[in-house]
Formats: C-alpha cells, structure tokens, sequence
C-alpha cells in the first residue's frame, strides 16, 4: 500500500490538529488537498506552498511511496 | 569613501577565521545593508549586522517603542518606550559600534519611497509584520534586481529565505504569488510569538546577510529554511522560479508606483476609518456611541473601566441586526480584527451609520492612551 507523510506548519498544523501526519492510497497532491480539504473545510480558507519531498511544486505533483508532502502557509510576523 | 579605517582589534575574532579573514572583513565594510523593520526581527539582525562592521546600515520603521515589544525587541529599554524606534535603535548601534555609517527612515515604507530608498542600498533585509510590507519590498527588489533576505515568523515557528541574489532568481511570489485573503493569516499581535523566536531568526537573516556579502558558505539562495521552536525541527526546501509569476509582478516603476499594496493585501479594511485613543476616550462619555469587543470569549484582558458589548468577530455576521446605535466603534488586541469586523459592518450599513476601529487596539489604549 502506498503511504505517505504530510508535515504542517503554523496554521495549517493548527487547523490539521498536528504537524505529522500519515495518510494512504493517495496518488497526487490534488487528490491529498481534495482529501484534506473534506475532512478539514477550514483549509480552504487559507492559503499555502505545497512541497513533496523537500522541492517546491506547482500545479499536481505525484506522489510516490513514502513521499514527503510540506504544507506551508506564510507568515506575516516580525 | 569617507569611511574611517578598519579597526582590526574589533573584528579580530571573525578575521582570525578560515575563508573569512581580512577580505571579508574589508567585503563587509564596503558594503550597505537596509533593515526594514526595527521590530522582533530587525533588532537581533541589525545589533550583529553593526556588531560585525558591516559599512552602512539603513534602519526603516516608522513606529514608537511600546511596553509589549520589549520581550523579543532586545535593542529597546523600558526607559524608551514612546520613542521612535529607528532613532533609538541607531543610538543603541551608534554606542556599539561607532565605526560604521547608520542611516534612518522614520517613516513607512511604501511604494512611493521604496524605490529610491532600496536603491541606495546592496541587499535589503526583510524584518517587517505584514503582508502589505512584504509584497512591496519584495516587487521593489525584484525591479532593482535587490538581493532579498526574508525572515518571517509565527508564534513558535520561523522562515528564513533567500531571493534574487543570483541570475534568474526566485522571489517571494514564486513562493507565495499573492497577498492571503484578508484576515486568513494572524500576526504576532493577533497569535503571540515567543520572544526567543525572532531572536534566532533575525539572527539567522543576519547570517545569510553575512554570507552573501562575504561569500562564505551556502547561503539559502533558492531555498526555504524553517524552524520549529517548540520540536527543534527544521526544514530546508528547495525553490524554484514559476512561469505565472512574471504577471503578478509590476515590470515598471510607473507601474509599480500605481499598485495599492494596502487594498491588495488588506481589501476593504484599509478603507476603514481608524479612531485614536483621545477620540475613543471623549467617545466613551457619549451615549449613543456603541463600543463593541470583538475579541473572542475569554481573551485578556477583560475590560471593565467601560460599559461596551461583546460580539466576537466569529460569530459578528449573524449579531449585525442587533446592532442598533447609529456610530458605532470596535475593538479587538491590536486594531486589526476591529478593522475588518468594521469593513463587514461599513459594507452592510453604508453611510447610514459611522463605524470606526480603535487604532492600536486594546493594548495600546491601556498602554498609552487610558485616561487616568
């Protein structure tokens, strides 16, 4: 089965309730954020850089067995 | 140059390094470095940037020093609160290191000024609190072909970046290409921060400040550092340039001058008129003036020295027919929940009632403005 590892960060983490997370049979970011964004609809209302194993993507990345996703919304803090 | 000579005796721990030595030394002393921000972040990164004899340093800031900065804004005392901070920060590095050319800006930056300022510098250090400010440092740099050092941070976690300091470079929108919905992405004053935090990634833009100057080490061009404070986690991600960037971006300084930064990251509220605590104060002895907390339940501190209701900006929407005075003023910590529960509000009532948001919030009318 194909697994992967979701990392969060500040408010996504908050809105995730943790910052690790595991998931399963996903096959593109698309298809996590769909996923993600069901089961937890405050997502949607904030925005975030989407990294699979530690390299920033655009659009749809695929997702392998064991990859890495990083879910990072800005800060504004100085 | 005017500059007076280089005392070696200074600098003599950081020459005596490998790969550093007296030419880095002499590469940081011809070199100009703008701070835009003289808050959490720009404190830690302009007392090492001065402390390390970089030549010129240029401190913007158009704020006063406040009780509440003083547990992460190590370069202020409580002896100066309600002083300009850029002022108080060049005396504070002017008594550190007196060998060094410190210029001041007390005023916003803006893409008014942005330009010329920018421009009188080599490399431009992100230590700012909002988006606005963000954005336009970011297209500035982008223009002048700047090399940007971004820090950012959120209650316990932090980012450090890199951008156009090399050819075909990436910047803050590849990143993040446009401003957060308004209110999406809370700020320090909204969340908190611990105070350490900004300490380390200050210190860390001052690092990279340091490395790109002297060319040292892999500074984090192309790439994106976090830090977790609470798990001592870090993260570097690699960045890469986007296609659509190129369109968000003002390709000319006309242009660039014509963009409204606050409407783009703000919306409505920055059209919201703001009241000062003296006119908030002479408000309160009105009766027909409606204070209302939008703060959510149980926030601190709990106000009592005034009559006022409480409607949490969460649940505001559906209190809106309840609110019956014809001027009403709002509140929140730090005057920008009460922005944009005053920008819901104006769009529902339009002129026919006047809806204003204290300015500075709660903690600064208890701080300054509280009448005795």
């Amino acid at each position: 089965m194909k697994e992967i590892t979701v990392l969060s960060f500040g408010a996504v983490a908050d809105i995730l309730g943790q910052s690790n997370l595991k998931l399963s049979n996903l096959s593109s970011t698309d298809e996590l954020m769909q996923q993600l964004e069901k089961e937890y609809p405050a997502l949607k209302n904030i925005p975030y850089a989407i990294a699979v194993n530690k390299q920033l993507v655009t659009g749809s990345a695929s997702l392998e067995h064991n990859a890495i996703v990083a879910l990072l919304p800005p800060f504004s803090g100085g | 140059m005017s500059r007076k000579d280089l005392s070696y005796e200074r600098y003599q721990r950081q020459i005596l390094l490998r790969d550093f030595g007296e030419k880095g030394q002499q590469q940081l002393f011809g070199a100009s470095v703008l701070v835009v921000g003289a808050g959490g972040l720009g404190c830690p990164a302009l007392q090492y940037l001065a402390a390390a004899g970089v030549g010129k340093i240029g401190i913007v800031d158009d704020d006063l020093v406040s009780l509440h900065n003083l547990h992460r804004q190590v370069l202020f005392t409580t002896e100066d609160i309600g002083k300009a901070k850029a002022g108080v920060a060049a005396k504070r590095l002017e008594s550190l290191n007196p060998e060094i050319e410190l210029a001041t800006f007390p005023f916003r930056l803006t893409n008014q000024n942005a330009l010329t300022i920018i421009g009188e510098f080599d490399i431009v250090l992100d230590a700012t609190d909002n988006f606005a400010s963000r954005y336009l440092i970011n297209d500035a740099c982008v223009l002048l072909h700047k090399p940007l050092v971004y820090g950012a941070i959120s209650q316990f976690e932090g980012q450090v970046a890199v951008f156009q300091a090399a050819e075909n470079s990436v910047n803050y929108r590849d990143l993040f290409p446009e401003p957060p919905p308004p209110g999406s992405v809370l700020n320090c004053a909204e969340a908190g921060v611990l105070g350490v935090l900004p300490g380390i990634i200050g210190t860390l833009q001052a690092t990279e400040v340091i490395k790109l100057l002297t060319g040292i080490g892999k500074p984090l061009v192309n790439q994106l550092f976090t830090y977790n404070a609470l798990t001592n986690e870090s993260f570097v991600f690699d960045l890469a340039t986007k296609k659509q960037t190129a369109s968000l971006l003002p390709k000319t300084a006309a242009e660039y001058e014509r963009l409204d930064y606050e409407w783009l990251c703000e919306g409505p509220v920055s059209v919201v008129e703001e009241m000062d605590t003296a006119a908030f104060n002479a408000c309160l002895h009105e009766d027909k003036t409606l204070v209302i907390d939008v703060r959510e339940e149980g926030e601190q501190p709990e106000i009592t020295s005034f009559s006022h209701r409480k409607l949490p900006l969460s649940r505001l929407k559906e209190n809106i027919p309840a609110i019956d005075a014809n001027t009403v003023v709002l509140f929140c910590q730090s005057g920008k929940r009460s922005r944009e529960a005053a920008a819901l509000l104006s769009a529902t009532f339009g002129k026919t009632k006047k809806i204003y948001s204290l300015k500075g919030g709660i903690l600064n009318w208890k701080a300054n403005g509280k009448e005795a």
